[in-house]
């Protein structure tokens, strides 16, 4: 009986420790060339002041639902600001359109492109990315 | 009718306001971009004539498009047809490093093809042969200043428009090759972007020529177009230069009447720098440019003209004022031509990838032609811009 207890309150700890540890980290494709992305990279990347991933071809920015607030905040832009810089870019031959998803599920989808990069949840990292970087 | 199916489209952009992706892993994905601009002249005068033509034009007017000569005319109200448009861009994947794009765009009017009818204002393959690197072949705008290569892009800057005394030229696209470049400085903030780029362009039936200078048709062309432009940026602040040197051939085709060569080959030269910032709520904009035509033939044309702004963004608010200028040094066969503008913006970001801009410019025609030209203006703007 004190073992389930104390199980359902070790489960329930884990929960809560989970959610408060779980953060927005860098993300790649498990194939990636990329080892590590700074954050000034990040941001110049996310800008499109960079076009590629350290050692990668053209980036394939992905930006997920969830973490859009953490991403925008660390850019210092709203996402009027964002989405201005990125239609500059992509309408004048410089880059290509980042692909916006809902789910980080969405977003290990697109981890399958080696030039791929998310922002997401480090709770919802899995296998087919590995963490480059923080926010 | 067609106004109709236009605004249909923008509507249609308006609502589904996304990039389209068209498979799995986004290789081939669609993105458009429109405007629905309405501009109304309030007031306006020349040489003390409150009403007179300008080659086609009754004025008060004025020229807020010089490519495709959008003119708004005091005598038609609010028009709808002079600066509006709708683009659509496809991007392809083919592999990791090789990739096209096409963009077309439809306007109400256009010298090149039946009015509502997309032109094919972008086609150009991709390939990155290296991490820092990007080789570009086929149709591209120049690049000459910083809003040059998205001038119709609305919803990318805080004006109605960027400032037309600034943006002007009968050629604005090449056929070529182009070559990009990105570097992050070591670990800082700093980026360095820069192009070189090389191509020619021929316009048989231009616009710009024959809608506002000789009132018959005119070819021009510019040959060995090479040029190149560098920026420095850590994401609050950038600075630009650019240089570019081609040789403009222009011929006027009147009807029955043999060709006038009014320029052969001429060296030209155009040059600008651009200083941006971008800190906070805090927005600077400014650029110094020059065209300049080499001596060598009676119709060389010096142009310098700069545009300086500051805004402020409140909320989804983005009031901006902003000053403008062109003016050319008199030659042998043209007297000077200049505008000095002021005008006070504000864009409202009230919905995602959707901006609603009012703008309200006060222009003066500082030109010395012995017949009055555009003249002076007050004009009125309101533009729905967006992208999807």
């Amino acid at each position: 009986m004190n073992n389930r207890i104390f199980s359902v309150v070790a489960v329930g700890l884990t929960c809560v420790m989970t959610s408060a540890l779980a953060e927005p980290v860098v993300v790649v494709g498990a194939s990636s060339p990329a080892t590590a992305v700074s954050a000034e990279q990040v941001a110049a990347l996310y800008t499109m002041r960079l076009k590629s991933l350290p050692g990668g071809g053209s980036v394939q920015l992905v930006v997920v639902e969830a973490t859009k607030p953490q991403l925008y905040g660390f850019l210092g832009k709203s996402e009027d600001q964002i989405k201005a810089i990125w239609a500059r870019h992509l309408f004048s031959g410089s880059a290509t359109p980042p692909l916006e998803v809902a789910t980080p599920a969405d977003a290990r989808k697109a981890m399958g492109n080696p030039n791929a990069i998310a922002v997401i949840d480090s709770a919802a990292v899995d296998a087919s990315m590995k963490v480059v970087g923080k926010l | 009718m067609k106004q109709s199916v236009l605004l249909a489209c923008l509507a249609l952009g308006g609502a589904t306001a996304q990039a389209v992706t068209l498979d799995d892993e986004g290789r081939f994905q669609f993105t458009g971009f429109f405007q629905l601009t309405g501009g109304k002249v309030l007031s306006g005068e020349a040489q003390g004539q409150k009403s007179w033509s300008y080659q086609n034009f009754n004025c008060p007017c004025t020229i807020q498009n010089w490519e495709y000569v959008g003119v708004y005319e005091k005598g038609r109200g609010l028009q709808l047809d002079k600066e509006s448009l709708v683009g659509g861009q496809l991007n392809a994947k083919l592999t990791n490093s090789v990739s096209a794009t096409a963009q077309v765009v439809a306007r109400p009017h256009n010298n090149h093809s039946a009015d509502y009818m997309p032109t094919l204002d972008w086609a150009y393959v991709s390939w990155k042969p290296a991490e820092d690197f990007t080789l570009q072949l086929g149709r591209k705008r120049i690049p000459l200043y910083y809003y040059s290569d998205y001038l119709y892009i609305g919803y990318a800057y805080p004006w109605v428009r960027p400032a037309p005394d600034v943006y002007g030229w009968p050629i604005f696209s090449y056929d070529g090759v182009t070559g990009l470049y990105t570097h992050a400085l070591g670990n800082s903030d700093w980026t360095l972007n820069a192009s070189v780029w090389r191509g020619r362009s021929q316009d048989n039936n231009s616009a710009y020529w024959n809608n506002v200078y000789y009132g018959t048709k005119v070819s021009t062309k510019w040959d060995n177009i090479t040029g190149t432009w560098a920026s420095l940026s850590n994401g609050i602040v950038e600075g630009r230069v650019m240089f570019m040197n081609h040789q403009e051939t222009t011929v006027q085709l009147p009807g029955t009447a043999s060709a006038t060569v009014l320029s052969d080959h001429q060296s030209t030269r155009i040059r600008g720098v651009s200083f941006n910032v971008d800190y906070q709520n805090y927005i600077l904009r400014s650029e110094l440019n020059q065209f300049k035509q080499r001596p060598g033939s009676a119709s060389k044309f010096i142009y310098n003209y700069f545009l300086v702004g500051a805004g402020y963004k409140f909320g989804q608010f983005t009031p901006m004022f902003t000053t403008s200028r062109y003016m050319t040094k008199p030659n042998d066969i043209s007297a000077r031509e200049g505008r000095f503008t002021r005008s006070a913006s504000v864009r409202w970001d009230f919905a995602k990838n959707l901006a609603l801009k009012l703008q309200y410019d006060d222009s003066k025609d500082k030109s010395q032609y012995d017949y009055p030209f555009f003249g002076d203006s007050k004009l009125l703007s309101v533009s729905l811009q967006g992208v999807f």
